[in-house]
């Protein structure tokens, strides 16, 4: 049943992906000012809020699992960790190429830009700090933690740009309110809906990977009391 | 306008450099343990 939810939720978001590349090329209008490297805004953005979205859910996993010591929690809140890892990885990558032809610099100390950076080294910690510990209640309960702790860096990040007045990095989502033109934020629309659904795919599939080493270390143990 | 094609051309290429290798490397890992667990019970059997 699980394989055929994560199945059908990949195929709608590949057919989501296409319909929202289409979206961003040819029905968005062109940027005035920055011409069509402003087309990259709909994936950056798209990418940053389900990092987010990753973040949040090793956060609530991370709790879950300290209350309940659960193993299914922690898979979930690591597997979320190398998601969210690799979907900063695009963020920080697209905004500097973005960057160059509108700021001039690929790289500013923007805090919207260092607080990101720092969320990426918080949760390459997250991942290290597994990789360091053997023991697998030990290395649970304490990444569990740090996916807590960690999790406060996402709203210094989303409220930079109010925050810090120096900031040149755009919000466009201003109290509420998104100054687009309809086509673009209609474009935004798909693309984020796209992307979150790609998550949601990648994290039922990295689940599976997890649940897979799980049953490796169980056939193992089974095959050496055998022996 | 040409060199801000350039740019988002190279923007888009990050992001599938980065999906596909996301998906690569879930589906090599699994497919590797996969293999692995079989190997690991035509084992337990043999036994």
């Amino acid at each position: 049943m699980r394989k055929l939810i994560t199945n059908i939720v990949g195929a709608v978001s590949m057919v989501l992906f296409v319909i929202a590349f289409y979206m961003a090329f040819l029905f968005a209008p062109t940027e005035q000012t920055m011409g069509h490297v402003q087309r990259i805004f709909y994936f950056h953005v798209s990418f940053a809020w389900v990092s987010f979205i990753a973040f949040f859910v090793t956060f609530a996993a991370s709790i879950v699992y300290l209350k309940t010591r659960k193993r299914f929690w922690d898979i979930v809140a690591a597997s979320s960790v190398e998601l969210g890892i690799a979907f900063c990885c695009i963020i920080l990558t697209t905004g500097p190429i973005w960057a160059r032809p509108v700021w001039g610099a690929f790289w500013t100390w923007d805090p919207r830009l260092v607080t990101t950076l720092i969320l990426l080294f918080i949760y390459m910690a997250y991942l290290m700090l597994r990789g360091a510990i053997d023991e697998e209640t030990k290395r649970a309960k304490f990444s569990a933690v740090l996916g807590i702790i960690g999790f406060l860096d996402v709203p210094i990040v989303y409220r930079s740009v109010d925050w810090w007045s120096r900031t040149i990095h755009p919000n466009v989502i201003k109290k509420g309110n998104i100054a687009l033109h309809p086509n673009m934020l209609m474009s935004l629309r798909v693309a984020l809906l796209a992307v979150t659904l790609f998550y949601f795919f990648l994290l039922f599939r990295r689940i599976r990977l997890e649940e897979l080493r799980d049953e490796v270390k169980e056939l193992r143990k089974k095959i050496l009391k055998e022996h | 306008m040409e060199e801000s094609l350039k740019y988002m051309f190279a923007g888009y290429s990050v992001i599938w450099i980065i999906i596909f290798a996301l998906v690569f490397s879930i589906g090599k890992r699994q497919g590797d343990l996969k293999k692995e667990i079989d190997e690991l019970r035509r084992i337990a059997e043999e036994k």
